[in-house]
């Protein structure tokens, strides 16, 4: 097994290097955008989330350690392995990704990094404390491992994953070359992910490659038309990193602990963020299906005078 | 134990390199703190994040026009519209969302039922008119107890 480096723990001092350079053209141009308060919380969750890696990261490595004999296949340390981890991976981030999203219990630990109503670098090191606890690893980290790929490879090309990720956190870059658009995660479709204006919604999963949203149905373009409007559909009204880490978990307590039947709280926990029983909260869908009425509407009058 | 107390150093360097950030962000400057220009705009920006929200007329704003209240046409909703720092945020708050409301002065204070905001305090005209908001948000709240 070869000696392989953190990329991230590499890559730490470009990062700040990079913050410091944005902060610098925010200043200078009003291209991008800190304020301090936001910024000391997307960067304390960032260090609580390192933090957290040391002291739960453990029972990933558990979990990878014992299912590595049941790998299918034993692929070795071979350049090619290391390029199929990254492709691969990739794609197990996009699923990984948007069932994030769409899963209540999973979006409690990602709605953190999307709390920020800011749109920079900074923001992609608001990271959750508490993602090993969710065991999301174990429905997506498995399968690249029981494939065969070593977990060793597979941690690396993860973490580099995240190291391309972090440089498209920004309002400083617009659109690329064409080519790059279409087939890299680049600043102005991530922009997008991290809208919540109702067309934007549930939008680029992608990690490194858009493909996966093209192939799966999930693209979309930014729109000079439409600038998007960063953070979540219920903002929060808090920098306190403790309730940006724990908000959405307690909410989920809460409305289990309320609930009047066990397909009840089976929805609260495993629904979409926003479902409820009636109806009658935002969840994506609602969001999306009112907005499309609406605009329609704008499209047609006479159908609403008609009605 | 060398392992603990280099992770210890890292851990520390961190922090304090995460200290360093935040102190050039706001020795730099370079945002403005935000600020509703009229109860118009406050109930148009409720509207843009809460879609379907309506404004009615029936809303005010505090004196440092960092907060503002709009009650929705038909009174279902009441908009509240809070400036953080840069950046504005936005509730359409239901009546059993409303924990209590109360008036000290010109000063009308709103407890919410919400973990990450749960209080909000505007500084009104006079007691009068912060009186008056407080007797209408308990009307308002009310209804939920109707509802029950």
């Amino acid at each position: 097994m070869p000696n392989l480096p953190d990329p991230i723990f590499v890559a730490i001092p470009a990062f700040v290097i990079l913050v410091i350079a944005e902060m610098i053209y925010a200043r200078t141009s009003g291209g991008a955008r800190y304020e301090p308060r936001d910024t000391a919380a997307s960067l304390t969750m960032g260090l609580g989330n390192t933090i957290s890696g040391v002291l739960l990261g453990g029972i990933a490595v558990y979990w990878f350690t014992l299912i590595e004999p049941f790998g299918l296949f034993d692929i070795g340390w071979a350049w090619w392995a290391f390029a199929l981890a990254f492709l691969l991976d990739d794609l197990v981030y996009y699923w990984s990704h948007r069932f994030a999203h769409t899963v209540r219990w999973w979006w409690a630990d990602h709605v953190v990094h999307h709390s920020s109503q800011h749109y920079n670098l900074s923001t992609a090191l608001r990271q959750p404390w508490l993602s090993p606890l969710t065991l999301k690893f174990i429905v997506f980290g498995s399968w690249l491992v029981l494939l065969g790929f070593p977990p060793a490879m597979i941690a690396f090309v993860a973490a580099l994953n995240l190291v391309y990720q972090f440089w498209i956190h920004t309002e400083a870059i617009g659109k690329m070359w064409a080519p790059i658009e279409w087939i890299m995660n680049t600043p102005s479709h991530h922009r997008v992910h991290h809208a919540t204006n109702p067309r934007y919604l549930d939008r680029n999963y992608a990690g490194v490659f858009i493909i996966w949203d093209r192939l799966f149905g999930t693209f979309e373009a930014e729109r000079k038309d439409e600038p998007c409007r960063y953070g979540i559909v219920r903002n929060l009204g808090t920098f306190n990193p403790i309730k940006i880490c724990l908000h959405e978990w307690l909410a989920i307590i809460r409305d289990v602990r309320g609930s009047k039947s066990v397909s009840e709280a089976l929805g609260y926990w495993l629904g979409p963020p926003g479902w409820s029983p009636d109806g009658s909260r935002d969840s994506s869908k609602i969001l999306k299906a009112r907005w499309k009425a609406r605009q329609e509407e704008k499209s047609d009058p006479t159908k609403v005078a008609a009605e | 134990m060398s392992e603990v107390i280099t992770l210890i150093i890292v851990i520390g360097a961190s922090a304090l390199a995460v200290g360093l950030l935040v102190a050039l962000n706001a020795f730099m400057g370079g945002w403005t703190r935000a600020r509703l220009s009229d109860v118009t705009a406050a109930g148009e920006r409720i509207g843009v994040d809460v879609l379907g929200f309506r404004p009615s007329p029936m809303a005010t704003l505090d004196a440092e026009r960092r907060t503002a209240l709009v009650f929705e046409q038909g009174g279902a909703r009441l908009g509240l519209a809070v400036c953080r720092g840069d950046k504005i945020t936005v509730r359409a708050l239901r009546p059993n969302e409303l924990v209590s409301a109360d008036a000290v002065g010109s000063e009308l204070g709103l407890r919410l039922d919400d973990y990450t905001l749960p209080q909000v305090s505007l500084r009104l005209g006079d007691p009068t008119q912060a009186q008056r908001w407080v007797d209408d948000i308990k009307a308002f709240m009310s209804q939920a107890d109707s509802k029950d």
